[in-house]
C-alpha cells in the first residue's frame, strides 16, 4: 500500500446505495500503476485512391467463407451489374485473414474491392 | 462490408492492421442475420446497402480521411485516487478501472507501487523484459505489467513465474491468440500447471480442480485474464465479440496435473521438457457443446466405468468431428478436425496403465479407432479429404495413412495426428476423466496449445 494511505475502519453509513464517510477526516490518496500496456505505432497504409465512376470497372469482392454472406454477395453483383453494365464483377474467396498473396491477385485482378468479413 | 453491431470490432481491426482510414458499410445485424441463410431472403438487406456501397467505392476522400492515422494514447504510469476515506478510495478505484475497461468485473486489488515490487520479488527477471505482444491490438507484454496485473487480480509473487510463463505461451508467434479474444465463437482458455511448482505452490490438481477456493488456480487465471485486457487492449461487446462471453471468465480453466497419482510422466515431457522441469501449458477451447466446455468420458461417484467404456466414450466424441468434415479448409471459420485434452482422473489412468498403455501409444490406438472406412465415406466427404491432402493441410508424418486410407479396404483418421490428443493425468478419486477440445489448426497462426518452460522463480525451488 501507499505510505499516503491511511487504514480506516469499515465506513459505516449509507445513503441512498453510497458509500460515504464515516465522519470528516483527512484526505486519503491511493497512487496506483496503470495496468494498460503501451501499443507500438504500425505503420499506416493509405487507403487506395477511389475509382470516381465504376462504369468500365473492375469490381472485386471478397468472400471469406462465413455461410451466407456468399448470398449476400451475389445479390451485390447483382445490383452492381444493373447499375453499372459495362463494370465486370471480379469474384475472389479464401481464409479470414486473405493474407498478401490474396491482397496481391485482388490488386492486380480489381480497380476497386469489396471485403466483407461475414459477421 | 459488416453487420452494425461489428462496426465497433471491424474499425478496430482496420487500425490493428495500419488501415484506419478504411471505409466500413454496415448493414443492420437483425436483419442480415436471419435472412442471409438464402440468397432470395438476403436480397433485401443487400439492397438497402448497395447506395451506401456504390458511394464508399467512389465519392473522394476528404483528406483527414486519407490520411488516416490514429494517434494511440499512452495514459499516465500512475494514477492518483483520493477520498476521505480508505473505503471510498477503494470503491473509487475499482469504479474507475471498470469504467476504463482495465478490470475483469471482479473487485481488484490496488496495484501500489508497494504491492507491485512486492510481486517482482516473485521473479528474478528483469522488469523491463518484453515477452511478447498481446492480440488483438498488439499491446507490448512486459515483466513489469505482468506483475502490475498480478497484484490487481490478488495473486501472490510465487505464482508470478507461472503467470509469465502462461503470457510467453500466449504471446508466442506460433500461438493463435487472436482467434480465442476477438471470435464470437466464445471460445476460451485453458491453464495446466505441471511439474513440482505446482504442488509448492499449493495448486489444486484433486477432487475439487475446476473449483474455487484455491487461490493459486484462481488468482493465476484472473491475472491471465487481467494481463490480456489490458495488453490486448480488448473489451466485451467491442472487440471481443463472443456472443456467449467466454466461459470462465475470470479465472479461466486453471488446474495442475496430478503428478502425485500419475503413473506417467508429466504432459509437458512429451513436447520436449525435462521431467523434473515446471511448465504451463496454455490451450484455447471450445465451449459450443455446453457453456463449461467440458465433456465427461466417464467416473465419478454415480455411474460405473471400465478403461474400455472410457476410451469408448472419447473415440465417440472423436468420431463426432466427422460431421464437420466436409467444411475443414485451413485459415477459415472451421479450419480443421480438432485437437482435444483429455484429461484421465488418476484411477483410469493406473488402470490403463496396468493395461500396458502410455500416453504414446494410448494417443495411437486414439487415432487408429477414430478412423471412419472407406466404404462408409461419401462422396463428398472423399473429395474434402483428397483436396485437404493436395493443399497440404494433412501434417508429413499424417499423409501417407490419409492417402492409404482412400483405397478401398482403408481407413481414414477424423483427427489429423495422434498427437492431437493430449493426454494428461487430473483430479482426484472419486473423479471424473473429461475433455475439452479446439481445432488442431487454427484460422490465424499454427497452432492452439502450447507449453512453456517456468523460469525466474525467486521464491520457490521449482522453477527458477
Amino acid at each position: 500500500m501507499s505510505r499516503k494511505v491511511r487504514e480506516s475502519a469499515p465506513t459505516g453509513a449509507k445513503a441512498n446505495g453510497q458509500l460515504t464517510a464515516k465522519a470528516p477526516s483527512k484526505r486519503v490518496s491511493l497512487e496506483v500503476m496503470n495496468p494498460r500496456a503501451s501499443v507500438a505505432r504500425r505503420p499506416v497504409v493509405a487507403p487506395a485512391p477511389r475509382a470516381r465512376d465504376l462504369a468500365g470497372k473492375r469490381v472485386g469482392i471478397y468472400w471469406n467463407g462465413k455461410v451466407g454472406a456468399n448470398n449476400f454477395f451475389d445479390v451485390i453483383e447483382e445490383l452492381l451489374t444493373e447499375r453499372f453494365p459495362t463494370a465486370t464483377i471480379v469474384r475472389f474467396d479464401g481464409p479470414l485473414d486473405a493474407g498478401d498473396a490474396a491482397a496481391a491477385a485482388m490488386a492486380r485482378d480489381a480497380d476497386t474491392v469489396i471485403y466483407g468479413i461475414g459477421d | 462490408m459488416t453487420a452494425d453491431r461489428f462496426s465497433h470490432d471491424a474499425r478496430s481491426s482496420a487500425e490493428d492492421n495500419g488501415m484506419p482510414g478504411i471505409r466500413l458499410v454496415t448493414v443492420p445485424v437483425e436483419e442480415y442475420y436471419k435472412r442471409r441463410i438464402t440468397r432470395e431472403g438476403v436480397a433485401p438487406v443487400a439492397a438497402g446497402a448497395i447506395d451506401a456501397l456504390v458511394d464508399a467505392l467512389v465519392s473522394p476522400f476528404a483528406r483527414l480521411e486519407a490520411d488516416g492515422g490514429v494517434e494511440i494514447k499512452q495514459e499516465a504510469k500512475t494514477i492518483r485516487i483520493t477520498a476521505d476515506d480508505y473505503d471510498l478510495a477503494l470503491e473509487k478505484f475499482n469504479q474507475l478501472f471498470l469504467d476504463k475497461h482495465w478490470g475483469s468485473g471482479l473487485p481488484l486489488v490496488p496495484p501500489t507501487r508497494g504491492r507491485v515490487e512486492w510481486m517482482l520479488s516473485g521473479t528474478s527477471r528483469s522488469r523491463d523484459e518484453v515477452i511478447g505482444t498481446v492480440a488483438p491490438k498488439n499491446g507490448i507484454a512486459t515483466i513489469e505489467g505482468i506483475a502490475i496485473n498480478s497484484v490487481m487480480a490478488g495473486a501472490r509473487p510465487e505464482y508470478l513465474p507461472v503467470i509469465i510463463a502462461a503470457m510467453e505461451g500466449l504471446t508466442d508467434r506460433r500461438y493463435d491468440l487472436l482467434h480465442m479474444m476477438a471470435s464470437t465463437g466464445s471460445f476460451t482458455l485453458q491453464i495446466i500447471v505441471s511439474g513440482p511448482i505446482a504442488e509448492e505452490i499449493g495448486m489444486n490438481a484433486d477432487i475439487g480442480l475446476l473449483g474455487h477456493g484455491w487461490r493459486s488456480n484462481n488468482t493465476i487465471g484472473h491475472a491471465v485474464r487481467l494481463c490480456l485486457t489490458n495488453m490486448g487492449l480488448s473489451w466485451p461487446r467491442e472487440n471481443d465479440m463472443a456472443v456467449m462471453g467466454r466461459p470462465w471468465p475470470h479465472t479461466f480453466l486453471t488446474f495442475a496435473e496430478n503428478h502425485a497419482k500419475s503413473p506417467w510422466p508429466p504432459y509437458h515431457t512429451s513436447v520436449g521438457f525435462g521431467a523434473d522441469d515446471s511448465c504451463a501449458t496454455v490451450a484455447t477451447m471450445m465451449t459450443h457443446s455446453s457453456p463449461a466446455g467440458t465433456i465427461i468420458f466417464g467416473g465419478g461417484a454415480v455411474e460405473t466405468w471400465t478403461p474400455q467404456s472410457i476410451l469408448d466414450k472419447i473415440i465417440d466424441a472423436i468420431l463426432r468431428g466427422r460431421s464437420s468434415m466436409t467444411v475443414w479448409r485451413a485459415g477459415t471459420a472451421i479450419p480443421s478436425p480438432q485437437r482435444h485434452n483429455i484429461f484421465l482422473q488418476p484411477d483410469a489412468a493406473l488402470e490403463l496403465s496396468r493395461l500396458g498403455y502410455t500416453p504414446q501409444n494410448l494417443q495411437r490406438y486414439l487415432y487408429d479407432r477414430a478412423s471412419i472406412p472407406y466404404e462408409d465415406l461419401s462422396e463428398e466427404e472423399k473429395r474434402s479429404i483428397r483436396r485437404r491432402i493436395a493443399d497440404g493441410e494433412i501434417p508429413q508424418g499424417s499423409r501417407a495413412v490419409f492417402e492409404e486410407g482412400l483405397k478401398p479396404g482403408g481407413k481414414t483418421p477424423v483427427l489429423n495426428s495422434p498427437e492431437d490428443c493430449c493426454i494428461m493425468v487430473a483430479g482426484g478419486t472419486p473423479g471424473y476423466s473429461f475433455g475439452t477440445s479446439y481445432f488442431s489448426t487454427p484460422p490465424y497462426a499454427e497452432t492452439s496449445i502450447l507449453t512453456k518452460r517456468i523460469r525466474g522463480a525467486a521464491l520457490t525451488k521449482a522453477g527458477r
